[in-house]
């Protein structure tokens, strides 16, 4: 993937996000559920990995790490891309380094590994059965 | 190579890749030596229409982009439930030109 590329979706995808928290923020304060866009959730009535994320990111904004925690901890690292990410691409922009594409194409390498995709992959699978198991605990 | 067979592999390989590519891919190809025309057509190349099908099906895993190669982005893809649907649709449009520049790319580590 070229950098331009790279930079194009990253940016777009990070100040989409922020938007998209933003707006949920919102939504949640007025105790309004916001527009619910997973389509698995739609489809299946199970919750996927990820959901619950922007959940947790309002927790954490609230200072209310434990029920973060409970809601999804991907919220943790969600909140950490949402932060970051998008100035990261624009710092480089302005100073005319390389450092975000660098750092990307290192992650990427490394997930070509068998191991350390499979890990990232169990990972997510036991996030899923946490989330399955608060789910279903429901009922 | 002689320019038959390059312009027999560009027109059997044309879908791969992206259409303005084409005059430089013969040029390379006509530069390039005979011996290596079966390495280079022994090279699998993925094609565009199947990997739209899988954004379509499983592109709400990052499976798309798993299978391209693009594990940075795959991972986030699925950890962000396809970007909150947006980054999913986004991929509908874009995998296609990216099948072709990693076909592109394929192609050119074997001319090198």
């Amino acid at each position: 993937m070229t950098r331009k590329h790279l930079y194009l979706l990253a940016l777009f995808l990070g100040f989409a996000g922020q938007v998209w928290i933003g707006y949920s923020y919102k939504k949640l304060e007025q105790n309004e559920e916001a527009f619910n866009t997973c389509i698995f959730r739609r489809i299946s009535g199970l919750p996927c990995p990820s959901c619950g994320t922007v959940h947790s990111i309002i927790s954490i904004l609230h200072g209310n790490f434990r029920k973060a925690l409970s809601d999804n901890p991907l919220g943790y690292a969600g909140i950490l891309v949402a932060a970051i990410i998008p100035y990261w691409i624009l710092t480089d922009l302005i100073i005319g380094k390389e450092s975000f594409y660098n750092f990307f194409v290192i992650v990427n390498n490394l997930l070509k590994r068998r191991w350390a995709l499979f890990s990232i992959l169990l990972l997510i699978f036991v996030l899923w059965m946490y989330k399955l198991g608060h789910f279903l605990s429901w009922f | 190579m002689e320019a038959q067979k390059a312009d027999m592999f560009i027109l059997t390989h044309a879908k791969f890749f992206e259409p303005h590519l084409l005059p430089a891919i013969r040029e390379k190809l006509v530069a390039t030596d005979d011996s290596k025309f079966m390495m280079i057509q022994s090279v699998s190349y993925r094609e565009p229409i199947l990997m739209l099908i899988i954004s379509i099906l499983g592109g709400h895993f990052g499976i798309d982009r798993f299978i391209i190669g693009d594990m940075g982005l795959g991972v986030a893809k699925l950890l962000t439930c396809g970007g909150l649907g947006v980054w999913t649709i986004v991929d509908w449009f874009l995998i296609m030109g990216r099948t072709k520049e990693d076909n592109f790319e394929k192609l050119r580590q074997v001319l090198a």
